[in-house]
């Protein structure tokens, strides 16, 4: 579904991201694990075509990221850490304007997206009466209304109160197993992650040092084997343990 | 297509329903009602009695037939569009593209499958709208206030001077006329005035905040204003925006070659096109970082 090969990033002299070679398969939930500013955001925003690559190639289905933005993002939902929306819009208003950016959507498609985040009472409020976990579902609603395959999800538990961020995983996990979406979730939080992901990609410094299903012994927690990794990745080459 | 306009109906929803937007328009009509009480002074209209002497009108005769809506419209257009016009202009244009990256809604909508030139295309279209629905917004309220301060529309007089120490009395028009004139002026000003409106999108596509593109724009209009009323750049004088930018009043002058406001209206057209190539360039190549 996704396939980056040999994607680097460069701001200034500061290399964001260096040499990812990485595939997503359909069907799947990975994991995108890292410390702060170890280029999780920059690979989501190269996927997504909001940061040009300096090296390398993204394509999602097929379709390259920038030569062919219109086909690589038509089935694709995004949301972000901190969802921004037109606060002095209604809900409904925000979701029109939104989708309307790539196609218009049915009133049908509308409600279907609003009733499955459970909005419907407050949909016609402006969004500056919105709490941080109902622009969370506002959020994902308007990533769904484009009928995704793909849905991209950077930090989206961030901020949420408890029952928030269980409402969001069991909203993700009802996603991926009965919609069948490809779900790429990018945090540092390694109990979501631990939740949600049987796979996971590990960047640090902007490398990435794994990738694939984290758990190799049925007890290991994603906290033991998330440090192992990181730890592995800090030895000299041919240290042994 | 209709997918184009409906995208263009949601970039104008967005900016209508900004408080914001009618700051320029609430704005403009204080600063007309402030140019009418300063007007009623008697040191004011002395002023102006002195400035129309001189010219092929009796000051007497002036005063019964011109003293009206037509002639004092276009005064506090003026008036309020050196004063204000500019600003709001600065204001709208600089904030469309860099607020909405400052927001972070950008991001959002880069995520759908919308090209960047299409979205930036809309984002002009929406300045260009703007600009000229406050033009007509600030001429139509001029004249109604006029009209109903100074005792119906009566005929035109146009006063006009490269310098406020230099104004003149270039020419009268009938009831008639002077209403298709002041119309004709208003489009031609429209037309001008997207010099601003482009050079303070331009800086709005660059990485700045919304607030600095707005004083970009306006440091750059006040330097070319200031160089222009210093006596040794006199030479410069037709390189400057400010001097182009006066060429709607100078529409007004019964015998003003046309082709002196046609060369003014393709410069400004000119240097509009390079702000927005610019623009586009830099909306279309540049990174936003999530």
């Amino acid at each position: 579904m996704i396939t980056l090969t040999g994607v680097s990033k460069q701001f200034g002299k500061h290399w964001a991201v260096q040499g990812v070679d990485w595939t997503v398969p359909c069907g799947s939930i990975w994991g995108l694990l890292g410390h702060n500013g170890a280029g999780k955001s920059t690979i989501i925003g190269m996927i997504l075509g909001h940061v040009r690559p300096s090296a390398g190639q993204i394509s999602i289905n097929g379709y390259d990221v920038r030569r062919q933005r219109s086909q690589a993002l038509s089935r694709v939902g995004a949301i972000f850490e901190t969802p921004a929306f037109y606060n002095y819009l209604s809900g409904l208003t925000n979701l029109r304007i939104f989708c309307e950016y790539s196609s218009i959507p049915s009133p049908e498609r509308l409600q279907a997206a609003i009733r499955f985040v459970q909005l419907e009472d407050c949909i016609q409020n402006p969004v500056a009466t919105y709490s941080h976990g109902m622009r969370q579902r506002l959020a994902l609603a308007q990533a769904l209304l484009p009928d995704p395959e793909l849905l991209i999800l950077d930090e989206p538990m961030n901020g949420l109160d408890p029952e928030g961020a269980y409402e969001m995983r069991n909203l993700i996990e009802k996603l991926n197993q009965e919609w069948g979406l490809t779900i790429l979730l990018a945090t540092h939080g390694l109990h979501e992650i631990q939740e949600l992901c049987a796979t996971v990609a590990v960047l640090q410094q902007g490398q990435l040092i794994f990738q694939g299903a984290w758990q190799t012994a049925p007890a290991q927690t994603l906290e033991e084997f998330y440090l192992e990794t990181v730890r592995a990745a800090q030895r000299p080459p041919g240290l042994a343990v | 297509m209709n997918l184009f306009f409906r995208q263009w109906r949601n970039e104008l929803l967005k900016l209508c329903a900004r408080r914001r937007t009618y700051l320029g328009l609430v704005g403009s009509v204080v600063a007309e009602l402030i140019f009418l009480m300063l007007w009623r002074h008697p040191l004011a209209q002395r002023a102006f009695e002195k400035a129309v002497r001189g010219g092929s009108v009796e000051p007497n005769i002036f005063w019964d037939n011109y003293f009206h809506g037509l002639t004092i419209g276009l005064l506090m257009v003026t008036f309020s569009f050196l004063l204000l016009g500019g600003l709001y202009l600065a204001l709208v244009a600089g904030d469309i593209i860099a607020k909405e990256v400052e927001d972070g809604t950008l991001s959002m909508i880069l995520s759908r499958p919308v090209s960047r030139l299409r979205l930036w295309s809309l984002k002009w279209l929406t300045c260009s709208a703007y600009t000229f629905g406050l033009v007509f917004f600030m001429g139509l309220t001029s004249l109604l206030l006029a009209s109903v301060f100074c005792g119906g529309l009566g005929k035109l007089a146009v006063v006009y001077g490269q310098h406020p120490r230099h104004l003149q009395l270039v020419s009268i028009f009938d009831t008639a006329e002077g209403l298709w004139r002041y119309g004709q002026g208003l489009l031609l000003l429209g037309v001008v005035m997207h010099v601003v409106s482009a050079l303070a999108f331009m800086f709005s596509c660059f990485n700045l905040k919304p607030a600095t593109a707005a004083i970009a724009t306006l440091a750059v209009f006040f330097i070319d204003a200031v160089l222009k009323v210093v006596p040794f750049f006199i030479v410069f004088e037709k390189w400057l925006i400010s001097y182009h930018l006066a060429c709607w009043l100078r529409s007004f002058a019964k015998y003003e070659p046309a082709v002196d406001v046609g060369t003014s209206v393709c410069y400004l057209l000119a240097l509009s096109g390079v702000f927005l190539g610019i623009g586009a360039v830099q909306f279309c190549r540049r990174d936003f970082k999530p």
